[in-house]
């Protein structure tokens, strides 16, 4: 059995909403996931995705449960724990590049070698061109870009990815979603994917949680097995759709 | 697909030409104002003291010119600019202190809220008392000034910074103080400037009203003599060419610095618009307490007063030069 990256152990987050009601975010949730793992989460929108993933960062703490990550529990937030925020989150008052060097400078790495990271990942994105340019001049597929480009650039292990194609067309999301699995195929990171597009999911998951609304907790866990490296062909075939059609059951059986 | 991305970029030309337009609306407004004064003063429709002519503006602007090189720098250097500073800095700081900190909130937001509502000219009698007539008067009612146009703007902008900012920086590996320096700091500097160049206009009224007390250079204190001996044309020069220009030329440069704006939720926006809109009402309150203040010290002119100081008589007489203008 691999070393495992990340593991919940019955974590629950409750918010309490003004006067004595409560509302419960995430309820008794236990998973593991191993060292170089490309697990999806789906499930209706509330059933306690983005809320599953600010636990794993830290930046919200536990109600209930316990958090480890490579056996450790996590304390504080860590910059081995990447995020890209299902919001736009790009600093407006830097360039594309500042923005992607921000994690660098934070460690104090020297401009030349921020330099040629930051080249790298605009490149990686697609952004070439608009190295100088302020995010307000930007489009919204272009910062979601820029997000993902300064979340990969602080190198972390483990990056949590919170719908982050959802605001893109479809031409840009596939083109990503090729480069990400390629990303993946290369640097083997462990990345948390959370998605509402059952296509998407299958497409790049070696695993999908399938998550449940009230109460808001995994309902099953699926593995998916078409090998790597996987291609837009992968749509076409037969054993793609039938797997579509089971996630697509699974999520209606709830609802 | 480099196509693409180009195409969501706004286009430079329509932009340019809608400015130029605009400019020429400008201009011909202004044009047609100045005309319509030249006709007035020209054909003797009102009587020259109450509305001096091109000519005679000119002709004080002449006068004034040996004197108004000293004037802006005994204004601007000597008492905006030390006023300014002293009162921008303790803002922003306390502002800060105030968002992220919530026993320095509880200490000081209650006091802020009892001064805000004060006229800051109403201190004027007390700030004599403590620190007698002169330059420590002056400076502390502009920063004073400063201080309650600003107090509630810097601390609402720390408080509106984005949390998904903080939340971004620390995933990244941003310890608290790199939060602040990194991300705190840069989001409220659109929310300062905003708030500097609402000020800086109100600036140049305290000057004027802190050059009341007892100054003697500066352009205040030359308008409090001009009034006095009816020369319009010098208080119209001083009061509505000198201080709008220079504030005028002030806020272009701050409007310059701010170089982004905070694309943030609409709620914030509109916040900050009510806030803004709030600010400029208080302002415009402010303001025409001022007015009537000054034109009270205006009616008071017959009666000895202690600003009639036995130095305005040489300067008195080098102005009387030119009464013939006056009519
Ligand atoms: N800060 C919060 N305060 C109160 N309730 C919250 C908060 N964050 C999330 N919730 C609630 O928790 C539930 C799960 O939210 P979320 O994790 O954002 O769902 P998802 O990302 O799957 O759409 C929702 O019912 C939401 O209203
Ligand atoms: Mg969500």
């Amino acid at each position: 059995m691999e070393q495992e990256k990340i593991k919940l152990q019955r974590v629950s987050r409750v918010y309490e909403i003004g006067k004595g009601s409560t509302i419960i975010a995430v309820e008794d949730v236990s998973f593991a996931v191993s060292a170089e793992e490309f697990v999806c989460i789906v499930g209706p929108s509330g059933c306690g995705k983005s809320t599953l993933l600010y636990l794993i960062a830290c930046l919200e703490k536990p109600s209930a449960g316990e958090i480890l990550i490579d056996g450790k529990p996590v304390t504080e937030p860590n910059p081995k724990v990447g995020m890209v925020f299902q919001p736009d989150s790009v600093f407006p008052w830097l360039t594309v590049r500042e923005n992607i060097e921000f994690g660098p400078a934070l460690r104090g790495i020297p401009p030349s070698q921020r330099q040629r990271i930051a080249e790298y990942y605009v490149h990686l994105v697609g952004l070439e061109g608009f190295e100088n340019t302020l995010p307000r001049q930007l489009s919204g597929g272009m910062k979601k870009r820029v997000d993902i480009a300064r979340a990969f650039a602080n190198n972390p292990e483990i990056l949590l990815m919170d719908e982050p194609f959802g605001a893109l067309d479809a031409m840009t999301k596939e083109k990503l979603q090729m480069e990400l699995l390629q990303i993946w195929e290369n640097e083997r990171k462990t990345i948390l994917f959370v998605t509402h597009d059952l296509e998407e999911a299958l497409m790049l998951g070696t695993r999908v949680i399938v998550m449940s609304r009230q109460p808001n907790t995994i309902q099953t866990i699926l593995d998916i097995p078409f090998p790597h490296p996987r291609s837009m062909i992968l749509k076409t075939s037969s054993q793609f759709q039938e797997y579509r059609k089971k996630l697509w059951e699974l999520l209606h059986l709830n609802v | 697909m480099a196509k693409l991305l180009e195409k969501s970029l706004p286009e430079p030309k329509p932009r340019i030409s809608q400015q130029t337009s605009n400019r020429m609306i400008s201009i011909a407004t202004i044009s047609a104002l100045i005309l319509t004064w030249v006709i007035i003063t020209q054909n003797r429709l009102v009587e020259p003291l109450f509305a001096p002519s091109p000519t005679d503006l000119w002709q004080a602007f002449q006068n004034l010119l040996p004197n108004l090189p000293g004037d802006l720098v005994a204004s601007i250097l000597r008492r905006i600019v030390p006023g300014f500073t002293i009162g921008v800095t303790v803002v922003t700081l306390l502002g800060i202190y105030m968002a992220m900190n919530q026993v320095g909130r509880a200490i000081f937001y209650p006091i802020v809220e009892i001064l805000r509502p004060l006229p800051p000219l109403a201190l004027i009698p007390l700030l004599i008392l403590w620190f007698g007539i002169g330059y420590i008067t002056q400076i502390l009612l502009i920063a004073y000034g400063i201080f309650i146009i600003m107090v509630i703007n810097s601390f609402e902008a720390v408080r509106n910074v984005p949390p998904i900012y903080i939340h971004a920086a620390t995933t990244l590996g941003a310890n608290r103080r790199q939060i602040f320096q990194r991300v705190i700091l840069p989001s409220i500097v659109p929310d300062i400037v905003a708030g500097i160049r609402v000020s800086a206009a109100a600036a140049f009224g305290y000057d004027v009203a802190a050059e009341l007390m007892g100054a003697m250079t500066g352009l205040g204190y030359r308008l409090v003599l001009a009034r006095r001996y009816l020369l319009t044309q010098y208080c119209r020069y001083l009061d509505h060419y000198c201080h709008p220009f220079f504030h005028h030329r002030f806020s272009d440069q701050t409007g310059r610095c701010q170089s982004y704006e905070l694309e943030s939720a609409r709620g914030t926006k509109v916040r900050h618009g009510v806030g803004q809109l709030l600010l400029g009402v208080r302002q415009g309150i402010r303001l025409a307490i001022y007015q009537k203040l000054v034109s009270k010290e205006v009616q008071n002119e017959n009666h000895p007063s202690p600003f009639c100081s036995v130095r305005a008589r040489p300067l008195h007489r080098r102005l009387s030069t030119s009464d013939s203008t006056t009519g």
